[in-house]
């Protein structure tokens, strides 16, 4: 291999040869000079492993293309051969089965309640964990809340919660995206039972009485109109209208009491002390 | 540029027997031909590498720090991170691979390079494109097509670059004087021929007359694997194969596997595409076709693997010398591994995981980058001595930008691969919500951004030296010094660097 | 392998397989889908983006949206986006015949869209979300688009109705009011128009209970 390094005489001009200055050849290819001959192929046969492995691929290639492949069908969208059990799902209980579809619907409602229930307080949006609304006796209430929607000022856990508003869920031909009655229903008993909130379950007929009942509504509810309406059907309101022979809704009838005023509660509770 | 060797020349060389002489001589013609065209090509994709750099940076920085310029809307995470990919791409990555093809091709053909004028124009049309393509990508224009995303207004003046650049490179193989093709060469080749017909079709069928839904996405698909496959990857192994070789001094261990993992990898890779696209909205065959054709590049990516550890074996020494030498074996070894990747990430049971996830990115630049990027950086390092007739000027230069580069590279892409994956475990489980899910990625994120800034080091290492590179050789003439790794500097030098 | 034209017609060959097999033929099979008009319920799906929806569409993609959003719904039983509300059926071809350029995206940095529609149709959500994701997503890495909105002093007959609901942190100074721009409203106004739990012949929705 020739000197891959020359040395000029010290007294020697450096020459450019990009000027087309006399330059020292030797010295300008010295990369080339050491160079290794250009690239060849050698012939070492191929690995037989390598040939059983191809052949291996192929096949199982050939096997997959022809079961997972929905017939080359344009509507198949599914893979899993025609007859090939799905994974089988558990076995459940309609409890569970109410949870789960209820815990896939509350993604509708966790934009703003949050996954955790507790609501945004930035943007007004009052929580759903531990709240009194949701915890409730009776579900006639927040049915409607998720029917129509609400808005105005609301009171939660003693905390009123104003400045914002809530969407109507309720399906209809305008809004064919909205949840039918059993999708209320599952999503109402999730938000019931999740988060430590201990409540009874929703049911399907419950839902679809109070959509009955108010198929006509358009407006969403405030709290004064909710409050005046029943937790439970079979109990009536108290109305200061006039009397009924109906049981007396007690939870109703608190939550009357709670609206108002410290002085007017005084003066209630002297007249029935008939004070 | 085409004037016969002088005897003076040919005497001057030193031949060990007159054929290698006269192979030499040839060969230093042919270097001398390329130089304009080549280093402008090299020179281009450096700058756009810095740019892809910064940009790359900006948009790594922003995904865990959202608010960082967050009111430049042109800077938005969206605009920038596109930027960056078409800077990488279409400015760094593809124009070193045609200045590695238009070097490689005309060695191996051992014909000069011809009319450099209009090679030279080429290089001028596709940057100008390019640039006025990002400046629109920053200011909104972005058709909104993965990696597609260059405005209308820009691809055709960087279509006609490529044409230019296609034909001249057939017109070169057309005029070979060596009668043998090397496997480099079948690559080149086919990767010349298959790029014009991707890149039309995917414009037509997505940007100038869309097709109807979700066949766009399938046409985008085919595209975008397809330039990856048939574009960079051939470029990539058409180097390894001949500097692998060419700096140990041994033949390629086997011309049947050559064969073999060139004609697989035609047959099979172009059929990859849908694997993009798995659980997506298409009948199951596509996405089932995908995933055979994905699994099959298994063949050709081991053929190729025993190819170049067999040709390297009992030669692993020569790496502490030649830094052309480590990176084309790092990338060959990141080939592999990234292709493994691959073919795992394509199929059903893997994708429902990974898919959708920082596991993606992370396997796109251990092929990109670990793979393609320095195996390119090993073609410069050789090429650019040759063609500018300079050594290098800074071994310290080098070693920084090896080290930082390849410790970098797989300081990003192992723990993004597996923060990836443990993201789409989070994402399977419907129990946890969306925010804890972008909760868990964000120490990998930070993590790929300091891994960023050692790249960037790295980059600017390299475009330092090639800059005093460039000083000397038009700059006043000095005693070269052969420039190896390891402090050698005289013939005891077991290597052809 | 000397043989140049045989390199040549080999590499042709190999490429043409795929322009028919991925190309072609899914042109073939989806691209003359028409929209399904159901005889039960009358609803005709998909149809074109309503009204502002048009321009919010290419807001979504000069911005980069697609980036970190998918709209692809993956099946039942593959995945867990319907478990996680994003959809109540896997996504169809036919689902997408309007869209141009197609948003399937390939990154979830942020959830799927396909059906934000259904799941958010909130104006105020979708203003205060895009202001500054942090006021509706603590910890969110999407990148504020204050850009899209002005900061203007509140006029004579108060706050407008669609003002930006901020509060808290993140409230501004009083007698100001950050209010969308045009842009805003018509990103609000596609995003609204995201639904498709539509049931379709080929990917009919499930039924509850």
């Amino acid at each position: 291999m020739p000197d891959a390094k020359k040395s000029t005489p010290p007294s020697a001009p450096l020459l450019n040869p990009d000027l087309g200055e006399q330059h020292d050849v030797g010295d300008l290819h010295a990369a080339l000079q050491r160079e290794q001959p250009e690239p060849k192929e050698g012939f070492e046969p191929m690995n037989l492993w390598l040939v059983v492995l191809t052949g291996g691929l192929l096949f199982w290639g050939g096997y997959y293309l022809a079961n997972y492949s929905g017939r080359f069908e344009a509507d198949e969208y599914s893979e899993i051969p025609r007859g090939q059990a799905v994974a089988s799902a558990a076995v459940e209980t309609p409890e569970q089965k109410t949870l789960r579809m209820g815990a896939q619907l509350y993604n509708n409602c966790a934009a703003c309640h949050l996954a955790d229930g507790t609501g945004n307080a930035a943007l007004n949006i009052p929580p759903l964990a531990g709240s009194d609304w949701v915890l409730a006796d009776g579900p006639n209430r927040i049915i409607r809340i998720v029917l129509n929607g609400m808005s105005g000022p609301v009171k939660v856990n003693g905390q009123v919660w104003q400045g914002n508003a809530m969407n109507p869920w309720r399906k209809t031909a305008d809004n064919p995206s909205g949840l039918a009655d059993e999708e209320i229903a599952a999503v109402l008993s999730y938000i019931r039972s999740a988060w430590g909130n201990k409540a009874s379950f929703v049911t399907v007929d419950e839902v679809k009485a109070v959509s009955e009942a108010t198929k006509d509504r358009s407006e969403p509810w405030t709290e004064v109109d909710l409050l005046a309406v029943p937790l439970k059907s079979g109990t009536a309101a108290p109305s200061l209208a006039g009397a009924t022979n109906a049981p007396l809704d007690l939870a109703s009838l608190k939550g009357h009491l709670q609206q108002l005023p410290p002085e007017e509660l005084k003066k209630l509770l002297e007249a029935i002390q008939g004070k | 540029m085409s004037t016969p060797v002088s005897p003076g020349v040919l005497a001057a060389l030193s031949p060990r027997d007159s054929e290698e002489g006269g192979t030499q001589a040839q060969l230093a013609e042919i270097d001398a031909s390329c130089r304009g065209s080549v280093l402008l090509f090299f020179l281009s994709g450096m700058v756009w590498l810095l740019i892809g750099t910064v940009l790359a940076l900006v948009a790594s920085y922003k995904l865990h720090a959202p608010d960082f310029l967050g009111n430049a809307e042109w800077l938005t995470f969206g605009r920038v991170r596109t930027a960056h990919l078409n800077a990488a791409i279409y400015g760094f990555s593809a124009e070193i691979a045609v200045g590695v093809i238009l070097w490689l091709m005309c060695r191996l053909c051992r014909v000069p390079l011809m009319a450099q004028a209009v090679i030279n124009s080429a290089a001028v049309f596709w940057n100008v494109g390019l640039a006025i393509g990002i400046g629109g990508i920053l200011a909104g224009d972005t058709t909104g097509v993965e990696y597609l995303e260059l405005p209308k207004y820009s691809t055709p003046i960087l279509f006609l670059a490529f044409a230019l650049i296609a034909v001249w490179t057939i017109v070169i193989f057309r005029f070979r004087r060596e009668k043998h093709l090397y496997v480099s060469q079948w690559y080149i080749l086919a990767a010349v021929l298959w790029f014009p017909w991707l890149y039309s079709t995917a414009q037509l069928l997505l940007v100038m007359d869309p097709a109807r839904g979700a066949v766009q996405a399938a046409v985008n698909w085919w595209f975008a694997h397809n330039v990856l496959g048939l574009w960079f990857t051939p470029v990539g192994l058409a180097s390894i194969y001949y500097f692998l070789p060419k700096v140990i001094g041994r033949p390629i261990h086997s011309y049947y596997l050559s064969v073999l993992g060139f004609w697989t990898l035609a047959l099979f890779y172009n059929w990859n595409g849908f694997h993009h696209l798995v659980g997506g909205p298409f009948p199951a065959w596509m996405i089932t076709i995908s995933i055979v054709a994905s699994v099959m590049m298994i063949i050709p990516v081991v053929a190729t693997a025993i190819n170049h550890h067999f040709t390297m074996i009992g030669h692993f020494g020569k790496l502490k010398y030649s830094p052309t030498l480590r990176f084309i074996v790092f990338g060959a070894m990141s080939y592999t591994v990234s292709s493994l990747q691959g073919v795992l990430s394509a199929v059903r049971w893997f994708s429902e995981t990974a898919h959708f996830t920082h596991h993606t990115v992370a396997h796109a630049h251990w092929g990109m980058y670990a793979f393609f990027a320095m195996t390119m950086f090993g073609s410069m390092y050789y090429i650019l001595p040759r063609i500018t007739q300079r050594e290098w000027p800074s071994e310290r230069l080098i070693s920084l930008h090896f080290w930082c580069t390849a410790i970098g590279v797989i300081l990003y892409v192992v723990p993004l691969s597996w923060g990836g994956w443990l993201q789409g475990k989070a994402m399977l489980d419907a129990q946890i919500p969306f925010l804890d899910v972008v909760k868990v990625t964000l120490p990998y994120l930070k993590f790929r951004t300091v891994t960023g800034v050692i790249l960037a080091v790295g980059h600017v290492a390299f475009f330092a030296n090639i800059c005093w590179l460039l000083v000397r050789t038009f700059g006043p003439y000095r005693q070269p010094e052969p420039m190896i790794l390891a402090g050698v500097r005289s013939e005891a030098a077991p290597v052809g660097k | 392998m000397n043989y140049g034209p045989l390199l040549f017609l080999g590499i042709l060959f190999t490429l043409a397989s795929s322009w028919f097999g991925l190309v072609l033929l899914p042109n073939k099979q989806l691209g003359a889908l028409q929209p399904d008009l159901n005889t039960n319920t009358s609803v005709v799906f998909p149809q074109p983006p309503p009204g502002e929806a048009v321009q919010g569409r290419e807001l979504y993609r000069s911005l980069g949206c697609n980036y970190c959003h998918t709209q692809q719904v993956r099946r039942e039983g593959f995945g867990s986006d319907i478990a996680r509300g994003w959809g109540k059926r896997g996504s169809v071809a036919r689902d997408y015949i309007y869209d141009r350029p197609v948003f399937l995206g390939s990154s979830r940095t942020g959830p799927d869209l396909t059906n934000i529609g259904e799941r958010q149709p909130s104006y105020d959500w979708h203003y205060s979300h895009l202001y500054n994701p942090q006021t509706t997503s603590k910890g969110s890495i999407m990148p504020p688009f204050a850009f899209l909105f002005e900061l203007r002093r509140i006029g004579p007959e108060g706050p407008s109705t669609n003002a930006v609901k901020l509060g808290g942190e993140f409230a501004v100074e009083s007698g100001w009011e950050v209010y969308p721009k045009p842009t805003a409203k018509q990103l609000v106004q596609y995003l609204r128009s995201l639904k498709s739990s539509v049931t379709l012949p080929e990917a009919p929705l499930p039924k509850v209970e």
